[in-house]
């Protein structure tokens, strides 16, 4: 047997682990700033200013990319006619519909799906034979079956969103733990309690991602409809500084847009994070 | 109540195969008040036989059947999970309390019965907690005190210990005991280890490898309160190298007969 070996002076070192000799440095200025909860801004604004710098200098044509403070001039301008406030209200209404009465069918359809074995018999094909298309090339068809206005601008909206609704609803239920699904069993639960108390809320996080993703295409699909079939709202707004060659007016009505569509899906995700963070943390430990 | 195991046979239909016998002619009988452990190899179809008593699963011929007089409110059977079979949306009072919630109990009297068993089972400061917050041993906690909570008729237990670590396991195995010198419900308690059946149980029942027969029924001689301590009893020994023997035996007999197993492939 081998006596265990005392670390001598004279002995031969293989390896060292130690705490580092310097102390580390912490992030600097501009890591802290990136790193803050407004640090996404600050990228933005570099680019704005670069923007901004240069069409001062000549460097951007200034007719087809006015300046950043132009923008917001002319952003400022048609807020104060109510010209903003007016169209954005109507698409928002647009969209909202369109959301509601694409999304909730879709709910319906996907809970079938997962739980009725002959419904995704009829269903699934008609979903997969359909999904791929894309969706913003029927709205001629929409317009041949609505006329101009509102109608086929919904149409549109709730078709496109339908669809991440639909396959998120019905991928979440069949994921459904089916363990808990035993134990629910076993404690007695009808399959109304099931559905309530285990099979809806198990699948509620990923349905949730699909009305995420669904209202930012409800949205699409609304401004799309609206460069096309409608002379009021956002888009046709837009479409129509376009028409007039007001490119200052129309990059105003852009940024509106975006604005929109990033509140609708930061406060979508915040939802998510608010209310489905043991969702996650579950997934995580498995 | 006493439960009746009377020739109980169970197949699996598996797609595109042969079905896959999984209890064969089972009989047995689980008395009343008595905590019956069972051993045996894995796969044989230990979890099947309980899901089986707690009504998830139909037996394929024979009957089980439950008989004599009730003794508690609760469902006839409640199972506690050896992965615990949490509810990772429900807060620890939430999840313990939902066997009541699913009977129509109201919410403030569900809520006090669920406290009293969180105290009983050392959890009472977690009623808050997420069980992702929580470690193994405590959730394990939760899972039988959701299942007391229930106050069934019988309680099955499927490996419950099987994935918590040894200091935790002693632990859980002495409050188990407690509770049951306390309460004296009839436990069905499915285990790997021969140790942990010898320590609880009144009576031990060996299987044989798939298709599940009783090798050996076993009347458990020491007297309770028990203790680690029976392990220096020398009967503990026979009974744990006989008990081992009966499973030796059994593992290689499957090993001689191929035939046996080949049937069902995971
Ligand atoms: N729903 C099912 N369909 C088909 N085969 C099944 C089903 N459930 C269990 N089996 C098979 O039945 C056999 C017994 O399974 P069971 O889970 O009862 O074993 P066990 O004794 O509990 O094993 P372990 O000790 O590993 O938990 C296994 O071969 C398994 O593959
Ligand atoms: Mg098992």
């Amino acid at each position: 047997m081998l006596a265990p070996t005392d670390p001598k002076a004279g002995d031969k070192v293989v390896a060292e682990i130690r705490a580092p000799q310097t102390l580390q440095r912490g992030p600097n200025v501009v890591e802290r700033a990136l790193r803050s909860p407004v640090g996404f801004l600050f990228p933005a604004i570099a680019v704005i200013v670069l923007w901004e710098l240069g069409g001062t200098f000549g460097f951007i044509d200034r007719i087809f990319f006015p300046q950043p403070s132009r923008i917001f001039r002319a952003l400022e301008r048609l807020a104060a006619e109510g010209v903003i406030l007016e169209n954005l209200s109507i698409t928002l209404r647009r969209v909202a519909a369109g959301f509601v009465i694409g999304t909730i069918p879709a709910v319906l359809v996907g809970l079938m799906l997962a739980r009725v074995k002959w419904a995704s018999l009829i269903i699934d094909p008609l979903i997969s034979l359909t999904y791929p298309i894309p969706h913003i090339a029927t709205l001629p068809l929409l317009l041949v079956i609505f006329g101009l206005g509102s109608p086929p601008i919904i149409a549109l909206s709730s078709i496109v969103c339908f669809y991440p609704a639909v396959v998120n609803t019905a991928a979440g239920v069949r994921q459904v733990d089916e363990r808990l699904v035993q134990m629910a069993r076993n404690m007695g639960a009808s399959s109304r309690q099931l559905l309530w108390k285990i099979i809806i809320p198990a699948a509620l996080p990923t349905m949730f991602a699909g009305l995420r993703l669904g209202l930012g295409l409800a949205l699409l699909g609304g401004i799309a409809g609206e460069f096309v079939a409608a002379s009021e709202g956002i888009g046709a707004q837009t479409w129509l500084y376009w028409q007039v060659y007001k490119i200052e007016d129309m990059y105003a009505t852009l940024v509106v847009i975006i604005a929109t569509g990033f509140t609708m899906t930061n406060v979508m995700l915040f939802l998510e994070r608010r209310f489905f963070s043991w969702s996650k943390a579950t997934q995580k430990q498995l | 109540m006493i439960v009746s195991l009377e020739n109980v046979f169970k197949s699996f239909q598996v797609p595109g195969g042969a079905p896959l016998p999984v209890l064969d002619n089972f009989s047995c009988e689980i008395a009343e008040r008595e905590f019956l452990c069972i051993v045996g190899p894995s796969g044989c179809g230990k979890s099947t036989l309980l899901t089986m008593l707690g009504g998830l699963e139909k037996p394929t011929g024979g009957v089980i059947r439950f008989s004599g007089e009730r003794s508690s409110s609760g469902p006839l059977t409640t199972i506690v999970w050896q992965d615990y079979a949490l509810i990772p949306w429900r807060s620890v009072i939430d999840n313990v309390s939902f066997g009541l919630e699913i009977m129509g109990v109201p919410k403030h009297q569900r809520k006090a019965e669920a406290m009293r068993h969180l105290k009983l089972m050392g959890i009472e400061g977690f009623d808050q907690h997420y069980p992702h917050q929580l470690s193994g041993g405590m959730r394990q906690r939760v899972g039988i005190a959701r299942a007391l909570t229930n106050n069934p008729e019988i309680l099955l237990m499927d490996e419950p210990f099987g994935a918590v670590d040894a200091q935790t396991r002693m632990v859980l195995q002495d409050e188990l005991t407690a509770l049951w010198m306390r309460d004296r419900k009839t436990v069905l308690f499915i285990t790997h280890s021969i140790e942990e059946a010898l320590l609880l149980g009144d009576r031990v029942i060996v299987l044989s490898p798939r298709p599940a027969r009783i090798l050996e029924e076993i009347t458990v001689p020491f007297p309770r309160p028990r203790s680690v301590d029976i392990e220096r009893d020398p009967r503990f020994t026979e009974l744990r190298l006989h008990i081992w023997d009966l499973l030796k035996g059994g593992v290689e007999k499957a090993r001689i007969e191929p035939e046996a197993t080949s049937a069902g492939t995971h």
